[in-house]
């Protein structure tokens, strides 16, 4: 397995893959906003990819229908496979409900939050 | 949200329930964090849903509910965590409930079935031992709105 060349290009493609999965609603700062890697002329939210030895961290919002064991495993194996089977550090920063998405959508909540987006 | 990282004390009281040893089994490939909100969101749905609460929080926090939900940004999620405290650690979580419950439930029997519900929800959903459900009740809600719909008309009769 060739070791990932480009910290940056690695940590774009784990906020997509983590972005798609079923379960996650968004990526998020974490619970003191520091799950983020630094690029020029933005922050990418929700990933960070520790240098050397240290776990990749992700911070995900995730929808309420399913229990969260489940989907942190499932999520930990496909960021750690597209690492190189690197550690990776899961933080599920909060929950999404069925009938929040409608609001969610057009006043995000995570703005109150010390670690939201953007 | 304090973050309470597992007290030294996490292995002793282990009930061998099934659902929480899940999390364990992942350390050496990284450690999961569940933030305090998403056990007060579950918490506190999983509470509502037993018939007879009538609604979460003491009277301060009921305020500050009702304000919260007028501020934009102020979170649609503020409803739900309104009367719930946690405390979460790496395997365990603890919580606190203030409810108010309708006039005509059994209370004793109430706080059984909350707590019942809340510890089932919260272990099947975030994978955490709950270690203690705390419930406060602290008021309780008399149907009021029946005798205020059976008032007018008497009165008005009268004056006329």
């Amino acid at each position: 397995m060739p070791s990932p060349p480009d910290p940056v290009a690695l940590a774009e493609r784990v906020a997509a893959a983590v972005a798609a999965h079923p379960a996650v609603a968004g990526l998020h700062g974490g619970i003191y906003g520091s799950v983020a890697t630094y690029l020029p002329g933005r922050r990418l939210v929700g990933v960070r990819i520790g240098e050397g030895d240290e776990p990749v961290e992700i911070a995900v919002v995730v929808h309420a229908d399913r229990p969260i064991p489940e989907v942190v495993r499932s999520l930990r194996s496909q960021v750690s496979r597209l690492c190189g089977g690197a550690a990776v550090d899961v933080t599920i920063a909060d929950i999404v409900l069925p009938d929040e998405t409608a609001l969610d959508e057009t006043a995000p909540d995570d703005t109150a939050l010390p670690g939201g987006p953007r | 949200m304090s973050e309470s990282t597992a007290t030294p004390t996490t292995t002793t009281p282990s009930t061998t329930v099934s659902s929480p040893a899940r999390l364990a089994d992942d350390t050496s490939q990284g450690k999961t964090t569940i933030a305090a909100s998403v056990v007060q969101k579950i918490a506190g749905i999983a509470a509502r849903e037993i018939s007879g609460v009538h609604s979460m929080g003491g009277g301060v926090s009921r305020a500050f509910g009702a304000l919260r939900e007028r501020i934009p940004g102020g979170g649609a999620g503020a409803a739900n965590i309104t009367g719930v405290q946690v405390e979460v650690g790496e395997k365990q979580a603890a919580i606190d409930l203030d409810i108010v419950v309708e006039y005509g439930a059994s209370i004793v029997e109430l706080a059984r079935a909350v707590r019942r519900n809340v510890i089932t929800a919260v272990e099947r959903m975030t994978g955490l031992e709950v270690i203690e459900v705390n419930i406060a009740v602290n008021d309780i809600h008399l149907p009021m709105a029946v005798d205020e719909d059976a008032m007018p008309p008497v009165q008005s009769a009268r004056v006329e």
